[in-house]
């Protein structure tokens, strides 16, 4: 079989490809510390060529891990030119510019060789426990309060640890041993996937990786074109607002779609400024969510890799929410970022409302942090996630509650109660936060926190921050269905002010309570069926009360 | 055959389509075969008829039956089918959800209606229960008894027939959960009790209701299905206790199945994987790689030093059979295996990627394969395998059926070579390569998962299409040596036969291991042990009773776990240098700096001694293998049809060795041996397979 003949030895390399990323992601899974990988999947790994283009992925993973390694590759061979790549070498990087919009999310590439010759690399990135700073505080105004910014630099050089990298890391993160123990699992992982793509590349004769990938991406394209293709031409435009914690004006993510054939051009001209907190989203991330509802109304089957995005023309203004330039604060980027996937959901809505939900409680995730001190004066830190409910889909419910469409995994509330002094009252589903429709939104969901009696240091407050969203406006209803419940966060029943970004300080006897938001509904509720307002009566999604003021039931 | 002082050993196995049984003569060491269709409304109607043909074997083998064993697939199929009992659920007040939520996480990543399945109990039977432990264990408020007798009330208005109590921490400290249980039974006698912290004493919550659940929801079927099965069996004059198959691959007394009727969810699937685990201890193999390969799905197993693996991470009724997450977990230990879409009757087609696809989706064996004549119109691995020589028409399945070459070639023109500007033949071999990798990418995952070394690995073979896979599938994932057992088509059926008395324990014992006490851990291991060794007491069974101890150790904070032995006393600083050895040895380095902590305590009780043995053919002067014929078939590495000799598998001795490119016919299965292997039987009658791996990177 020679390299020439892509079709036929096609079969077997393209899904071999996935499964070695799938290989190293369930490796990563077993050997990563931080529970972001082990437990939440908050990760991704991948495949590339030696032009640095993104072959094959593991299906395993988070949607902005997912969406950023197509870029990743070509940024690094900006840095690292193929001819200066040895064996041996492995490459870090965090730079929210380069990698994930997020200094937390940090990147390792392996390089693979045959014959002396570079053929390609395996790539994976994974959120780390502590990257320094200020903890995920919903405060930072500028990138450097938020941890160690790594340029593309080697970790590793021909074989070789660089010593004084790994020593200036130790010294620069809280629970140092498990950040260390998470980069050489994903050294580990690295090498482990590099090693595969040469034996690959030794069982298929393969000189050069270049003409399967030309072949994968060429087929993944045309595979996005031909969805594309069958949506009308046309220019669409919607804007939405997010709340900012100390901003008193909401701000604009805008967005004009126009599709011509089968491209697509994203032009978000109109977006507001970016903001002195740390909901800014850099370009890549922002990238990731205007990709991801395209691929899932034009081509939720094939594979993701570097011809997913070519039909995908991107315009943000510099210096806006949704581009912004460094230094600018982007911890909580997905706070603006998974409102980019809800703008393209209401543009593909009006293209499509056959194929697309409403407005869905789970974008953005509230993700967060719990950081404080037990009584003997030893730090601690939860870090959990919440979601809302999805939309009303065409011919079904929105999913309550749900990861959607970041697909990750919470943390579990006894896993959390182990290993830190934090108790839960309630993870429970809020009846009547889905917005009425023929198809109800999903569910949101109610967390109820509380610091364990005795188990906290007295006078050091425990202080929570992370993302959050919807507190102000609330997911839409499409087609006639009515709209999701708002967000809202309370503490001891009184609820904070509106914000993307929270900070929340509350000690031993307060109770802090989340409400996500419902999806929003889909279609008319009148069209709704009445055997399914019933079985919501039954279950307890809807109350009779609810059932009277959103469908007329008595 | 049979004769005075013979004894017998029966195994049954219900499948969902056919009822296989085997019965063992203990003297002579011959082993008798049967099958007949499953009655699917009460298997146990099936299984008495089918037992009627032993009667012409020995007349007496009723009264001379010692054991019987049962491995049925009724309670996985339950839940699919959703044929369980009207199910309650009691959790925590706050929680009841967590059963719906499972964890937030969607079935695939790009599809928007790809849903899970809907949960077991509904919203309105989930009983919120004002009670809460914390993990610390202390209880912060006790169980309210009018919360549980307003809980009665419903569920009986409800006609609720069994029900689920599963409250946060109850693993620390089960004290609300069995006063809530206490006060379900002395109220409502008639309904099922299921608790968590007896199913499954461990951490995190959606896994443990899950588990937890499913068992309630399939108790009262089972607790009628084994006693109908009981009945009928005594009826018939059987006088041997019954005993069923668990997931972990030992055998468990009817009791123990009707309480943990959860247990049983892989009791048809284990069977193979304890033939291979035999054939590992009968021949002294480190690492056995059991590959089962039947008409839907194959199975493969990797068992390293004489080891059942075990895992907590089974899952039953997958919304998508193959994707993982897609269905209810049951964290209960079963035997750590792999099952993937692929088989004989596997539908090859061209997906939307443009690439030949095999499986998931089977052709089964109705309509089966297009070769079949049965009303099959899809290509399927079948089909290939008798294009490409590998099949033989005449004499398939011992030659009870003719295959139709000339149907299968249209077929595989038509729908694959045509479109994709192939010949038949190149098409043919691509549908066989394609399935071949297809098990290769799961079975290396599988590999990785526990560190084992394929170089070191002996694959064995059998399920009717098992060893004609074997070599081309070794030589994928660099496993240098291939062996097929005597009767490899039907051998896991076997497997009933050959398997321990087992149960196994597993609770949530977290803490640092530097500051483990040893005493307290050793005691409650002990403790574990005790009530095994009181389950195990009650098989009344022959066999000596052993136990393997073993706390899973993982660095603090990672949530997987290696499990270490432990034999005698509870040691840290041995416990943390096997912890070293293992972790190193399983993912290649590790860190002396990083503190660990045990989360898990283990314990596996074994009744051994009382299995079968596997004994040597009778010695015969060696002799030359003879082939019967040459026919045409295609040579993965010259790519092309190549003539490769047939031999008769009845008539090759132990002793005998030849080359390949060779065909090995017998009636339940064909073995291809490739150009550059070779074969030699061994004194059981398998034959050994070296794999030319010259070409494997």
């Amino acid at each position: 079989m020679s390299a020439n003949e892509p079709p036929e030895a096609l079969d077997i390399v393209w899904p071999r490809l996935i499964a070695i990323a799938d290989e190293m992601a369930t490796t990563m899974f077993r050997t990563a510390f931080s529970h972001d990988v082990v437990e939440v999947h908050d990760m991704s790994t991948g495949l590339y060529d030696d032009r640095g283009f993104l072959i094959g992925q593991t299906w395993l993973g988070a949607t902005g891990h997912t969406g950023v390694m197509p870029v990743y590759g070509r940024n690094l061979l900006e840095y690292f030119p193929p001819e200066t790549v040895r064996p041996g070498d492995v490459f870090i990087c965090n730079d929210p510019w380069i990698c994930n919009g997020q200094t937390a999310d940090v990147f390792i590439t392996t390089p693979a060789f045959r014959d002396g010759r570079l053929i390609g690399f395996s790539i994976n990135s994974v959120h780390h426990v502590d990257i320094g700073g200020r903890k995920g505080s919903g405060l930072s105004e500028e990138v450097y309060e938020e941890g160690l910014i790594i340029p593309p630099l080697k970790l590793y050089d021909d074989g070789e640890p660089n010593e004084q990298l790994f020593q200036l890391l130790r010294r620069n993160v809280r629970f140092a041993e498990k950040m260390i123990g998470d980069l050489r699992a994903q050294v580990a992982a690295g090498w482990a996937g590099s090693r595969e793509l040469e034996r690959l590349a030794a069982e298929f004769g393969l000189d050069s990786l270049r003409g399967h990938a030309d072949e994968i991406m060429r087929r993944t394209e045309a595979g996005m074109r031909v969805g594309i293709a069958a949506l009308p031409d046309g220019e669409y435009h919607e804007e939405m607002e997010m709340e900012i914690d100390g901003i008193a004006e909401p701000q604009t993510l805008a967005l004009t779609l126009r599709i011509e054939g089968s491209d697509v051009y994203a032009d978000f001209t109109g977006t507001s400024p970016q903001v002195r907190r740390p909901v800014n989203c850099p370009i890549n991330y922002t990238r990731a969510y205007v990709a991801l509802p395209l691929k899932l109304v034009c081509d939720p089957i094939l594979p993701n890799n570097q011809g997913t995005y070519e039909p995908l023309h991107l315009s943000v203004p510099e210096g806006t929410l949704l581009n912004p330039t460094f230094p600018a604060a982007c911890f909580w980027r997905l706070s603006a970022g998974m409102l980019v996937s809800e703008l393209m959901f209401r543009v593909l809505a009006r293209i499509a409302p056959d194929r697309v939900p409403a407005d869905s409680g789970s974008m953005p995730t509230w993700q967060f942090y719990v950081n404080g001190v037990r009584p003997d004066g030893e730090a601690f830190a939860l870090h959990q996630h919440a979601f809302g409910g999805m939309g009303g889909r065409p011919g079904d419910d929105g999913l309550p509650s749900v990861s959607f469409p970041y697909n990750v995994r919470d943390v579990s509330i006894e896993w959390s109660e182990m290993e830190t002094p934090v108790l839960y009252e309630a993870r429970e589903l809020i009846p009547d936060s889905g917005g009425a429709g023929e198809f109800r939104g999903g569910l949101g969901q109610e967390l109820v926190l509380k610091a364990y009696a005795g188990q906290v240091k007295e006078r050091e407050p425990l202080v929570l921050s992370g993302s959050a969203g919807r507190m102000r406006f609330p997911p839409r209803g499409l087609l006639g269905g009515a709209n999701g419940s708002f967000g809202a966060i309370e503490v001891n029943g009184e609820a904070i002010a509106p914000s993307s970004s929270p900070t929340v300080a509350f000690r031993e006897g307060d109770t802090v309570r989340f409400r996500l938001p419902g999806g929003g509904g889909h279609g008319d509720p009148a069209r709704r069926p009445h055997e399914r307002i019933e079985a919501d009566l039954r279950a307890g999604y809807v109350t009779p009360e609810g059932a009277r003021r959103d469908y007329g039931y008595e | 055959m049979s004769g005075t002082g013979a004894a017998y050993r029966l195994g049954c196995d219900v499948g969902g389509t056919f009822t296989d049984f085997v019965l063992y003569d203990e003297r002579s060491g011959a082993i008798h075969v049967e099958k007949c269709l499953t009655t699917p409304d009460d298997p146990s109607v099936g299984i008495l008829e089918g037992l009627g043909p032993f009667g012409a074997i020995d007349p007496e083998h009723v009264a001379r039956t010692r054991r019987i064993a049962h491995a049925t697939t009724l309670v996985a199929n339950a839940v699919i089918e959703r044929k369980g009992a009207r199910t309650a659920l009691l959790a925590t007040r706050g929680f009841r959800d967590v059963l719906e939520l499972r964890r937030h996480v969607r079935v695939t990543t790009y599809e928007l209606w790809a849903d899970p399945p809907a949960p077991l109990v509904p919203r309105h039977l989930r009983i919120p229960v004002s009670e809460r432990t914390y993990s610390d264990g202390a209880v912060l408020r006790p169980v309210p008894p009018e919360e549980i007798e307003a809980a009665v009330a419903l569920m009986r208005a409800e006609g609720v027939g069994s029900v689920a109590i599963a409250f946060l921490h109850s693993y620390v400290n089960p004290e609300n959960e069995r006063e809530a249980a206490r006060l379900l039974r002395e109220l409502a006698p008639e309904i099922a009790v299921t608790t968590s912290a007896e199913v499954l004493p461990q951490i995190k919550e959606y896994e443990r209701t899950s588990t937890t659940v499913v068992n309630a929801y399939v108790k009262p079927l089972v607790q009628r299905y084994l006693g109908n099965l009981d009945d009928g069996l005594v009826g018939a004059g059987y006088a041997a206790p019954l005993r069923v198959m668990l997931s972990n691959g030992g055998l468990g007394s009817a009791e123990t199945a009707t309480d943990f009727p959860l247990r049983l969810i892989e009791s048809g699937p284990v069977a193979g994987a304890i033939v291979g685990r035999r054939i590992a201890e009968a021949l002294e193999l480190p690492e056995v790689l059991s590959f089962d390969m039947g008409g839907t799905t194959a199975k493969a197993c990797l068992i390293r030093e004489r080891a059942m693996p075990i895992t907590d991470e089974l899952e039953v009724a997958r919304s998508r059979r193959f994707t993982r997450s897609s269905g209810f977990p049951v964290a209960v230990p079963a035997v750590n295996m792999i099952e993937i879409g692929a088989g004989g009757g596997s539908i090859a087609t061209i997906n939307e990627m443009g690439l030949v696809q095999v499986g998931p989706e089977s052709a089964g064996a109705d309509p089966g394969p297009i070769c079949y004549g049965r009303g099959g119109a899809r290509p399927t691995v079948t089909d290939a395998d008798l294009l490409l020589g590998y099949l033989n028409p005449d004499n398939f399945a011992g030659g009870s059926m003719r295959l139709d070459g000339e149907a299968a070639r249209a077929g595989i023109e038509e729908q694959l070579a045509r479109p994709r500007g192939q010949s038949a033949l190149e098409a043919a071999w691509t549908v066989h390569d394609v399935v071949n990798e297809t098990m290769a990418a799961a079975v290396r995952m599988h590999i990785t998962e526990r560190g084992g070394n394929p170089r070191q690995a002996t694959l064995v073979a059998f399920g009717g299409a098992g060893p004609l896979h074997a070599c081309h599938l070794a030589a994928k994932l660099r496993v240098g040596r291939v062996m097929v057992p005597l009767r490899a088509g039907v051998l896991s059926a076997l497997g009933l036969l050959v398997a321990p008395p087992a149960y196994d324990i597993v609770r949530t014992h977290k803490a640092p291991l530097r500051d483990l006490d040893e005493a307290a851990t050793g005691a409650l291991i002990e403790e574990m042990a005790d009530s095994i060794a009181s389950l195990l007491a009650r098989l009344d069974s022959e066999g000596e009773l052993r136990f393997q101890r073993g706390v899973d150790v993982g660095y603090i904070g990672q949530s997987y776990q290696v499990t270490v032995p432990v034999d005698g006393a509870v040691d840290r600083d041995a416990i943390w240098q096997s912890f070293a050895t293992l972790y190193r040895e399983k993912y290649g380095y590790f860190y002396d700096d990083v503190p660990a902590e045990v989360v898990n305590l283990r314990v596996l009780g074994e009744l051994v001694g009382g299995e079968i043995g596997l004994e040597p053919l009778p010695p015969e002067p060696a002799r030359a293998a003879a082939a019967v014929g040459v026919r045409p078939a295609w040579s993965a590495r010259e790519r092309s049809m190549r003539p490769f000799s047939v031999f008769d598998r009845d008539r090759l001795l132990p002793g005998a060795a030849f080359e390949g490119p060779a065909i090995v016919e017998e009636a339940s299965a064909t073995t291809i041996v490739d150009e550059g292997a070779t074969v030699e039987v061994d004194a059981w009658g398998s034959l050994v397979i070296a794999v030319d791996l010259e070409d494997a990177p």
